[in-house]
């Protein structure tokens, strides 16, 4: 997986006020969209938005959803799809055999290890 | 062993995240662009012999050919908007080809908390000492210091009324720790790295409270050191 050159100065969302402060946030959003993926899949760009949207600040007003960030989704899915995890579907990406696979050895060890 | 995890499911959803983060870290390699690194250097093609080169007549007239204020506004800003990477503080000298006196400007400087909000304190970079502006200016921009910006973020705004609101001031901020690093805009002429720090009166011109109102009083005479571009009559 290759990280974008630009990861260093992107919010992951328009309503955020400040961009993470984990350096390897591209990986944990691309293990949580693959986890995703994996329990629901068939999810696609807009689905993601949704799903990694929250509540915008709108100072005195009521908090209101706002969608997350379309860019970071779509290269997330790109990169997933790239390293063979995720494949195009009818309906969105859904998760490939391969990479369920994948995700039920990791599921293993993470359980082996705790 | 019947309770062992077979599926994703099984497992809780933070552990697996975080495993899989580690999994896709070790597999991928990773290229990241800092604002430092991502400066044109003396040795890189492209970009630097289009910044370095000298101005010419008419540049300003066309469009975008030695925009130096666009130029600096849209490549600096854009290098310092990083918002996790240290932010610097940056101080701009300004003068024309043919003319000594340099004046020194606060290009201002992103903190973690002003990430898309480079502001830009003092008078139009391509101006000079008498504030006329000049398409042969040579624009010269000097990285003074780093500072975290975790540490910026330590200092509570003052002039924000929102309560939670953090702001950093470049008063605050120690100047030791100066870059070797220089940058180099058209029509400006390395002379030496790598920089001394700068005298107390730069770092007073830094200080935020004193760019409010830039002035030719904050001209530093270290700047002077740089030499002129070349084919400059000075």
């Amino acid at each position: 997986m290759e990280v974008p050159t630009w990861v260093d100065i992107v919010k992951t969302a328009s309503y955020k006020e400040l961009a993470p402060y984990d350096p390897d946030w591209f990986y944990i959003r691309a293990a949580s969209m693959a986890r995703k993926l994996y329990v629901s899949g068939n999810m696609g760009v807009g689905a993601f938005r949704k799903n990694y949207g929250g509540a915008r600040n709108d100072g005195v007003c009521r908090f209101h959803h706002a969608i997350g960030s379309g860019s970071v989704a779509r290269a997330i899915l790109k990169q997933l799809e790239a390293v063979g995890v995720v494949e195009k579907g009818p309906k969105g990406r859904r998760i490939t055999p391969s990479g369920q696979r994948d995700l039920d050895r990791i599921a293993g060890r993470v359980a082996v290890s705790a | 062993m019947p309770n062992a995890p077979r599926t994703v499911k099984d497992v809780p959803a933070q552990e697996f995240v975080i495993a899989l983060a580690q999994y896709f870290r070790s597999t991928g390699k990773v290229r990241l662009a800092s604002a430092i690194t991502r400066l044109p250097v003396r040795g890189e093609k492209g970009d630097w012999e289009r910044w370095t080169r000298p101005p010419r007549r008419g540049d300003a007239r066309r469009r975008r050919a030695c925009d130096l204020d666009g130029l600096t506004r849209n490549v600096f800003i854009r290098a310092l908007r990083s918002p996790r990477c240290d932010s610097a503080r940056i101080a701009v000298a300004c003068g024309r080809a043919s003319a000594s006196p340099i004046v020194a400007y606060v290009l201002g400087f992103a903190g973690q908390d002003r990430v898309f909000r480079g502001r830009w304190r003092g008078r139009a970079p391509c101006t000079d000492r008498r504030g006329s502006r000049s398409p042969t200016a040579s624009v010269y921009l000097v990285v003074m210091s780093v500072f975290l910006a975790s540490d910026a973020r330590s200092v509570p705004s003052s002039r924000s009324r929102a309560p939670n609101t953090l702001h950093p001031r470049v008063g605050s901020m120690l100047p030791e720790t100066f870059l070797p690093f220089l940058c180099v805009f058209p029509g400006m002429d390395v002379v030496s790295c790598p920089l001394v720090p700068p005298p107390a009166s730069i770092v007073l011109a830094m200080n935020e409270r004193a760019s409010d109102h830039p002035s030719p009083r904050h001209a530093s005479p270290s700047i002077r050191r740089w030499r002129s571009p070349p084919g400059s009559t000075s």
